[in-house]
């Protein structure tokens, strides 16, 4: 496979074919029949065209040239690639990615996202492990952190080495708050490979007695912009010591400073600024009124056939988590997550027509007309989806609800609209069982997807707004029946 | 040959390789990767979604370590890049040490600083070995650990010219005195005369407050860690500021005498600056404004007046 995404461009022009060509006419055309090297010689009508191709069979490339050449010339190009991706696997220094690889599933995102919590002693936890696995790979004698305290001040935080994991107060072998100082200051990394002749820090080298400090590296612990501490790392014990290109370094510091922060007070700092920074990359470009909204749907004309667009939204696994929380907390949560949906169905000129403990209807089309509204709902499904996947379900996690889940069903039906008086009082009602499809589509939904009805995309165009799934054979029941269904899933 | 661009061209036109390494399983990339594949450039994972780890397998296992990004992802690119990875351009001076940025600007203020005192030689013994001696404790001072941060920054003429005539006219006042008196806390004084009143160029417009509590401000916004000595000179600056203006007051022994140095050292710098005359006029006249004041301990003011027959300012 591999072979097949060279850019054939790029190693040809370090194969020198003018040398070696120099009487042999040739041509190279890429598998789309343009030509990537050619010679004056090969204008000849007379050559042939021969296939070069791997041992799978894929074709990479077409040579025109002599037949008593195809083979040499194919020989080359062939040394070529070998070359070239012996060269690329050594730029791209290989073992770093194992190394990241063997243990991220462990450390990675996954956990840092999905598992992701704001107490200050898991998260110490996490660090503490990863700290463990990072000197596994980058084996360092000691590494120790130091974080921001009060009153513009570091305070240590831990320190690992051979003897195990110190913590604050405890006996550490390298106390050198001057070196992590200097990082966190400056915001930049130092690194000394002759620490006792060290310009700035020789000095203080030297008054660390029962160990030789021969070479560190310190480096300042940095997310979304906000300074939490520094990292340094006290001599080196392994082989090669080009720290520049590793990125599985550079991903490890990153992570560490991830949880630093979330311990610290990502809480606070990822309500504060990412829900709103994220709500508004959902969010659409009408601004709502919500004065005009109450009176359009006072005034509303009853006794009127209109096409209206249903949605229909449910938080998955609901009833088996929410228990586990308090009744405050459970009000919050919802509130949070309704915040969010109305912001963005209102932000599409959609309104919220019911909410209803886990779920909610809304409708597009509903009470006055709204231009393209079939788009403006699809828009906003994708939104709604996107901000439960990345904001409310890490927002809920943070509340020990695990498995928290979304999905919508949206549907176009034509709605008689009516009004009924009991006792001199009226009642806006609809005479058909519009939200029937709706919930179905959303019943059948997994988590972060949305089922939309043939009805809303045959229109639209099934790529137009973001690519889709067409799914056949959903098990719809009464008017839905046999309908085709399209999903956004994330 | 077909007319339109083939792969070749097009990869190097529009689009830049990149290492797949940079990305991390689960987070989401907010721009597609392409790969040229079987004749086409095909998007293997599209904008704004997560690589999972399985497809950061795949690649590695195929020996794939670089993609593309389409041109038009630049910006989102360099973003993502100097969020994700801050440090990114730092490792590229990783052996070398602070940038040439803060090299420039502390050899700029050491320069300056030895242009605003010059000693009167025939006063001193060896005045070469002497001042050779003075310039090397003053760089060495200046390059402390704690203290670089100051060179990473560009300062407003007015409070950075204040800090570079007090360092260096204290670094020579402190070793006059230190046959006299006790000062236990050089080091931090020296410090503190040099960051005691800074205003970045930046903040200049934001900065609202008083004119002494602008380094706190600096340090509080920029998250700068410094000594706890350090951050008391600050509080005590802070509460004599409010003292001064009482008449009466009076520099007693229980306060930090090496507080009080500074604060003299100061008044006298920022008075010279005020009066216009001749060099010699202005030091004397300088120096009876501060006697004036009454506000300093009597043997400490003869000190200072017997060091200003040794040196000379200059603006």
């Amino acid at each position: 496979m591999k072979e097949q995404t060279i850019n054939l461009a790029e190693l040809i022009k370090e194969i020198p074919f003018e040398k070696i060509c120099k009487n042999i006419p040739l041509k190279i055309l890429d598998s789309n029949n343009s030509v990537v090297w050619e010679n004056d010689l090969s204008n000849d009508d007379a050559l042939k065209s021969f296939p070069l191709a791997t041992k799978a069979g894929n074709i990479l490339a077409t040579l025109k040239t002599k037949e008593d050449y195809k083979g040499i010339i194919r020989k080359i190009i062939f040394r070529g690639i070998k070359i070239y991706l012996l060269n690329e696997r050594k730029e791209s220094d290989i073992d770093q990615i194992d190394v990241l690889f063997k243990d991220l599933n462990y450390i990675s995102l996954k956990k840092k996202f999905d598992g992701a919590n704001f107490n200050q002693k898991r998260n110490q936890e996490d660090i503490f492990e990863t700290l463990k696995m990072f000197r596994n790979y980058f084996p360092f004698e000691v590494i120790n952190i130091y974080v921001k305290g009060n009153q513009n001040s570091l305070i240590e935080f831990c320190e690992i080495s051979t003897d195990g994991l110190k913590m604050h107060g405890e006996y550490w072998h390298f106390p050198l708050k001057e070196v992590a100082e200097f990082s966190f200051n400056t915001g930049s990394i130092y690194r000394s490979d002759d620490s006792k002749n060290d310009f700035y820090f020789g000095k203080q080298i030297e008054t660390i007695k029962n160990k030789v400090i021969n070479d560190f590296i310190t480096m300042p612990l940095v997310y979304l912009n906000q300074k939490l501490g520094s990292i340094t790392m006290y001599n080196f014990l392994g082989v090669s010591k080009n720290f520049d290109q590793n990125y599985a370094l550079k991903n490890f510091i990153q992570i560490l400073a991830y949880k630093l922060f979330l311990g610290e007070n990502g809480d606070e700092v990822l309500k504060k600024k990412t829900s709103k920074r994220f709500l508004e990359r959902f969010k659409g470009k009408e601004v709502p009124d919500y004065g005009k909204l109450k009176k359009n749907i006072k005034n509303a004309k009853h006794g009127e056939e209109r096409p209206v667009l249903v949605m229909y939204g449910k938080i998955k696994s609901f009833w088996e988590n929410f228990h586990r929380v308090k009744l405050k907390t459970q009000a919050n949560l919802l509130n949070y997550h309704y915040n969010i949906v109305s912001n963005i169905v209102n932000s599409y000129s959609g309104t919220i027509y019911q909410i209803q403990e886990e779920s909610f209807i809304a409708l597009w089309n509903y009470p006055t007309d709204v231009e393209e509204y079939e788009k403006k709902a699809v828009l906003a499904s994708i939104g709604l989806i996107q901000m439960a996947h990345d904001q409310t379900h890490l927002h809920w996690n943070s509340f020990g609800i695990k498995d928290f889940g979304f999905s919508l069903g949206l549907t176009k039906e034509l709605v008689n609209f009516d009004e009924m008086k009991i006792g001199g009082k009226g009642f806006k009602c609809f005479q058909n069982n519009f939200i029937d499809t709706a919930t179905q589509l959303q019943g059948l939904a997994s988590n972060w997807t949305a089922y939309f009805h043939e009805k809303i995309i045959t229109d639209l165009g099934k790529n137009n707004i973001v690519p889709m799934r067409k799914i056949f054979n959903l098990n719809l029941k009464r008017e839905a029946q046999g309908s085709r269904v399209f999903a956004f899933k994330i | 040959m077909s007319e339109e661009k083939s792969i070749s061209e097009k990869l190097e036109a529009e689009f830049k390789k990149i290492h797949l390494a940079y990305l991390i399983p689960d987070l989401k990339v907010p721009f597609g990767l392409y790969l040229p594949f079987k004749g086409k450039i095909i998007e293997v994972l599209r904008a704004g979604t997560p690589g999972s780890l399985e497809f950061f397998h795949r690649m590695a296992s195929n020996g794939i370590h670089y993609a593309y990004l389409n041109n038009k992802d630049l910006p989102n690119w360099s973003n993502w890049k100097k969020i994700r990875h801050p440090d990114e351009g730092f490792f590229q001076d990783f052996s070398k040490g602070p940038s040439n940025e803060i090299k420039k600007n502390l050899a700029a203020y050491k320069a300056r600083s030895f242009e605003k005192l010059k000693i009167i030689p025939s006063f001193f013994n060896e005045p070469e070995f002497y001042l050779e001696g003075v310039e090397k404790r003053y760089h060495d001072f200046l390059n402390e650990p704690g203290i670089v941060w100051v060179f990473n920054e560009k300062w407003v003429e007015k409070n950075i010219s204040i800090s570079i005539r007090l360092s260096y006219f204290m670094i020579i006042f402190l070793d006059h005195l230190r046959d006299h008196l006790m000062i236990y806390d050089e080091k931090n004084v020296l410090i503190f005369s040099v960051i005691h009143d800074l205003m970045s160029v930046g903040m200049s417009k934001d900065f609202k407050g008083k004119p002494e509590e602008s380094t706190i401000y600096y340090i509080k916004k920029k998250e700068i860690s410094i000594s706890k000595e350090i951050n008391t000179f600050f509080e005590i600056q802070k509460q004599v500021g409010l003292m001064k203006k009482d008449a009466g007051f009076k520099f007693d022994p229980s306060m930090p005498k090496g507080f009080q140095v500074f604060s003299l050292c100061k008044d006298l710098v920022e008075s010279f600056e005020k009066i216009n005359s001749e060099t010699d006029q202005r030091m004397a006249s300088s120096f009876r404004v501060i006697k004036s004041k009454k506000i300093y301990e009597e043997p400490l003011l003869n000190h200072l007046e017997k060091f200003l027959g040794k040196v000379k300012l200059y603006l």
